[in-house]
C-alpha cells in the first residue's frame, strides 16, 4: 500500500487519535501487561486498572479461533462506552486495541431507540384500536338485540297494560260500586267479596307480567331509590292481602321493626312488589286455618324481610325451579305459581340483595330476602357472579384455593365446606403445582391478582404440567381482555371480584359431584 | 485445568427482554426503563452444574432484530448455545424468534437451543396461548420466564449451561 506523505500522515494520525481515543494494551505470553498506550481513563478505567477489559476480551474469545485477529465492531462496555475491539496476536506480545465508537454511533443508537419505541407504540396502538373495534361491534350487536327486545317488550307492555289493566280496573270499580247496595253477610255479598279479592290477585299478576316484560328495559328497570316509612309499607301491603287471608280463614301478621332512627332508602315500588308477591304466594298455598307471617327488620345497613307460612311446602327438587319464570306446576300441582317468585328474584337481584328459601312439604315455607343499603349514587354495573353454562364437571370434591388474602380464603373455606366440599388453602402460588400433584383436586380456584405471579401464570403452569381438573379463576378486572386471557391460559371459568358469596355458593352446590348430591336430594 | 467456558447468544426481536433477562441472571436486577442494546454487550457468570462441576457462561446480549443482520451474524460465530427470546404479549416476536433460529442454524448447525417466552408477569396480556407453548415444547426446551419477577430465568440459563457443557469443545 502506498504510504501517505509524512506530513499528511502526521495530521491524520493526530486527528484520528483525537477522535477515536485508541487504547492499546500489550500483553505477554504469561498474561502480564507490558505496555499501555492511550488513556484508559477515557473508558472509565482508573489508574492503569485495565484488568476488566482484558477479562472481557478473554471472555469474548471463547469459541473463537485462538490465533487469529479477532474484531468486534460495536461492543457495549460495562461503563457505558461503545467501542470497536480488536485482538491482535503478535510477537512477543499480543495487543488489545479499542477505539471509541460513541461518536459515530451516538446517532445510530438514538435512531434505533426511537425506531424501536415507535414500533412498540404502534403495536400498542393497533392493539387498542382492535380492542375498540371489537367492543364497538359488540356494543352495536347488543344495541341491536336490545332494540329488538325493547320494541317487542313495548308492544307487549302496551297490550298488557290495555287488555289486562283496563278491564280489571273496571271489575274492581264496579264491585266497589255494588258493595254498599248489598246486605252484610249474605251469600251475594260474600260472592262479591270473592270477586274483589280475585280481581286484586289478578291485578298483582298483571303487574308481575309487566315487570317481567320491562326487565330488559333499561330505563324502566332502573332503581328509583328514596327514603320511605316502614309503617306505610306494612299498611299498604296488609290492606291488599288481608281480604284474601280473611277469605281463607288464615291468621295473618305483617309487622315491621327498626332498631335505628335512620329511614331506609330503597326503591319502594319494588319493595312493595316483593313483599306483596311473597305474601300472596304464601296465602295462596296455605290451607284454611293456617298462618302467614311477614316480618320486616331494618338495622340501618340491611333490610330483612321474612315471610313464613304453614302451607303445603315445596319439594326439594322444585326449590331451585320456583325462581325460574313460568315454572308451572313447581308448587305441588297448582297452576300459575311460576311468576311470583321469579319476579321476586329479579327484583331482589336488581336491588343487589339475596334471597333464601327453606321449605318442607306439608310443613310450610319460609322465604328470607336481605337487601343491603346501597350507598347513594347510581347503581353499579351488574357483573355476572358466576360463570354461565356449560357447567363444569368435577371429578371429586377436593378443592384447592390459591389466594393470598387470608380473609377471602377463610370465607371460601367455610362456605365450600358447608356446600359439601373438601377445600384446602394455599397462600403461596409458587407451590401450586406441588399441591395440585399431591392433592389432585377436582377444582382449583385461583386468584388472578396475586402480586407479581399472576394466577393466570399458575393456571398455565398447571395445564402445562398435565392437570386436567377444573380451574376457575377470579379477578377484580372483570373485563373481556382478562376473561379471554384466562381462557387462553386454560381456565374453565372466570369469576368477578368481589365474589357474590350467595350466588357463588349456590353455583358450587349445583356443581357438587353426584355421590354427595343424590344423598342430599334423597332427604 | 482451567474452567470450561461456553459462549451463548441471546437472539430475539427488539424489546422482548433479552437485556433484562441477562441482568436478572447476572446481577439479580430489573429495570422498567427500556434502553435498546446497540451492538453487543457481553457478560459472564459461573454456573454450577449437577455433580459438582461448573461452567463459565459467557453471555452475548445482541441488539434485537427480527432477522439476522451481518453484524449479529458475525457476533454469533463460534457460539456454543443459543437462547431464543420471545415476548408473550407479542405473538409476532415468537415467530421472529423461530425465524432467527432458522437463519442461525445455517451457521451453527446442531448447537443447543432453548426458547424463553418472557414477560410471564404480564400473562393477562399474552397473545401466546398455553397451546402455543405446549406445541413449542415438543420441538424446543421452552421456558416461560419473567425478567421482572424472576420466574424461570435461573432455570433456563442452567438448562442451556448444562446442554452446552456436554459439548466436546
Ligand atoms: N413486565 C415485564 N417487562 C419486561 C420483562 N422483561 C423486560 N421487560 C421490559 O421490556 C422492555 C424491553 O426490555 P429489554 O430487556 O431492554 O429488551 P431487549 O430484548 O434487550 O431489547 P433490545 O435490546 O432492543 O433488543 C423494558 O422496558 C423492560 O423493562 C418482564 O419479564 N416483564
Ligand atoms: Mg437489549
Amino acid at each position: 500500500m502506498r504510504r501517505y506523505p509524512d506530513k499528511v500522515s502526521t495530521i491524520l494520525q493526530r486527528y484520528l487519535i483525537e477522535k477515536a481515543h485508541p487504547l492499546v494494551i500489550s500483553v505477554d505470553r504469561t498474561g502480564r501487561v507490558r505496555e499501555i498506550q492511550g488513556d484508559p481513563a477515557h473508558y472509565g478505567y482508573r489508574g492503569n486498572e485495565v484488568e476488566p477489559l482484558l477479562r472481557l476480551c478473554a471472555d469474548m474469545r471463547v469459541g473463537a479461533e485462538s490465533d487469529r485477529h479477532a474484531f468486534w465492531p460495536l461492543v457495549h462496555l460495562a461503563q457505558g462506552h461503545h467501542v470497536a475491539l480488536h485482538w491482535l496476536p503478535d510477537e512477543p506480545c499480543d495487543h488489545v486495541v479499542i477505539t471509541d465508537s460513541d461518536l459515530c454511533n451516538a446517532e445510530l443508537a438514538e435512531r434505533q431507540q426511537t425506531a424501536n419505541e415507535l414500533a412498540l407504540a404502534g403495536i400498542e396502538k393497533s392493539r387498542t384500536i382492535k380492542e375498540l373495534k371489537r367492543v364497538r361491534l359488540e356494543l352495536e350487536e347488543r344495541e341491536r338485540a336490545l332494540a329488538e327486545t325493547q320494541a317487542f317488550q313495548r308492544r307487549l307492555i302496551d297490550t298488557l297494560a290495555h287488555d289486562l289493566r283496563t278491564p280489571l280496573t273496571s271489575i274492581g270499580g264496579y264491585a266497589a260500586l255494588l258493595h254498599p247496595h248489598l246486605k252484610e253477610n249474605t251469600p251475594l255479598q260474600r260472592a262479591l267479596g270473592a270477586i274483589q279479592r280475585n280481581a286484586v290477585y289478578l291485578k298483582a299478576l298483571a303487574e308481575n307480567l309487566l315487570e317481567l316484560a320491562r326487565s330488559g328495559h333499561v330505563e324502566a328497570n332502573a332503581l328509583q331509590r328514596r327514603e320511605f316509612a316502614l309503617d306505610e309499607l306494612v299498611a299498604d301491603v296488609d290492606a291488599i292481602v288481608r281480604p284474601m287471608a280473611d277469605g281463607k280463614d288464615l291468621a295473618l301478621e305483617v309487622a315491621a321493626h327498626a332498631n335505628t332512627s335512620a329511614a331506609p332508602c330503597f326503591d319502594p315500588v319494588k319493595l312493595h312488589q316483593v313483599l306483596l308477591n311473597l305474601l300472596s304466594n304464601a296465602v295462596r298455598y296455605t290451607p284454611a286455618g293456617g298462618r302467614v307471617e311477614a316480618r320486616i327488620e331494618w338495622d340501618g345497613q340491611e333490610l330483612r324481610m321474612t315471610v313464613a307460612d304453614t302451607g303445603i311446602g315445596i319439594a326439594p327438587e322444585y326449590q331451585q325451579r320456583v325462581f325460574e319464570p313460568l315454572n308451572r306446576g313447581a308448587q305441588q300441582g297448582k297452576e300459575g305459581a311460576g311468576l311470583g317468585l321469579s319476579i321476586v328474584r329479579q327484583l331482589v337481584d336488581s336491588m343487589g340483595g339475596r334471597i333464601a328459601l327453606e321449605s318442607a312439604v306439608g310443613v310450610g315455607t319460609r322465604v328470607e330476602v336481605r337487601l343491603p343499603q346501597a350507598p347513594a349514587g347510581p347503581a353499579g354495573e351488574p357483573v355476572p357472579a358466576v360463570p354461565g353454562e356449560p357447567e363444569l364437571k368435577l371429578a371429586n370434591r377436593r378443592v384447592l384455593i390459591v389466594d393470598d388474602d387470608p380473609d377471602i380464603c377463610e370465607l371460601l373455606l367455610w362456605s365450600l365446606r358447608d356446600a359439601g366440599y373438601e377445600p384446602e388453602i394455599l397462600h403461596d402460588p409458587a407451590h401450586a403445582l406441588e399441591r395440585v400433584r399431591a392433592l389432585d383436586p377436582g377444582l382449583a380456584i385461583i386468584d388472578v391478582d396475586l402480586g407479581l405471579r399472576s394466577g393466570l401464570a399458575v393456571t398455565q403452569e398447571l395445564r402445562l404440567a398435565g392437570y386436567h381438573g377444573a380451574v376457575v379463576v377470579f379477578s377484580g378486572a372483570a373485563d373481556h381482555r382478562t376473561r379471554r386471557a384466562a381462557e387462553r391460559a386454560g381456565a374453565d371459568g372466570f369469576l368477578a371480584k368481589p365474589l357474590e358469596m350467595g350466588r357463588f355458593v349456590d353455583w358450587m352446590k349445583r356443581l357438587l359431584p353426584a355421590d354427595r348430591q343424590t344423598l342430599e336430594d334423597a332427604e | 485445568m482451567t474452567e470450561r467456558a461456553r459462549k451463548i447468544c441471546l437472539l430475539g426481536d427488539f424489546a422482548v427482554g433479552k437485556t433484562s433477562l441477562v441482568s436478572r441472571f447476572v446481577n439479580s436486577t430489573f429495570s422498567e426503563k427500556y434502553l435498546t442494546t446497540v451492538g453487543v454487550k457481553v457478560d459472564s457468570k459461573r454456573v454450577e452444574l449437577a455433580g459438582g462441576d461448573a461452567v463459565k457462561l459467557v453471555v452475548w446480549d445482541l441488539a434485537g432484530k427480527a432477522e439476522l443482520d451481518s453484524l449479529n451474524r458475525s457476533y454469533i460465530r463460534g457460539a456454543h448455545g443459543l437462547m431464543l427470546v420471545a415476548d408473550g404479549t407479542r405473538g409476532a416476536s415468537l415467530r421472529a424468534a423461530l425465524y432467527l433460529w432458522m437463519q442461525a442454524q445455517k451457521q451453527l448447525a446442531g448447537v443447543p437451543v432453548v426458547m424463553l417466552v418472557n414477560k410471564l408477569d404480564l400473562i393477562a396480556q399474552w397473545e401466546v396461548s398455553t397451546d402455543d407453548i405446549a406445541r413449542l415444547q415438543q420441538s424446543l426446551p421452552t421456558w416461560r420466564t419473567s425478567a421482572k419477577a424472576g420466574d424461570g430465568v435461573e432455570e433456563a440459563f442452567a438448562e442451556l449451561a448444562r446442554r452446552t457443557a456436554e459439548l466436546p469443545r
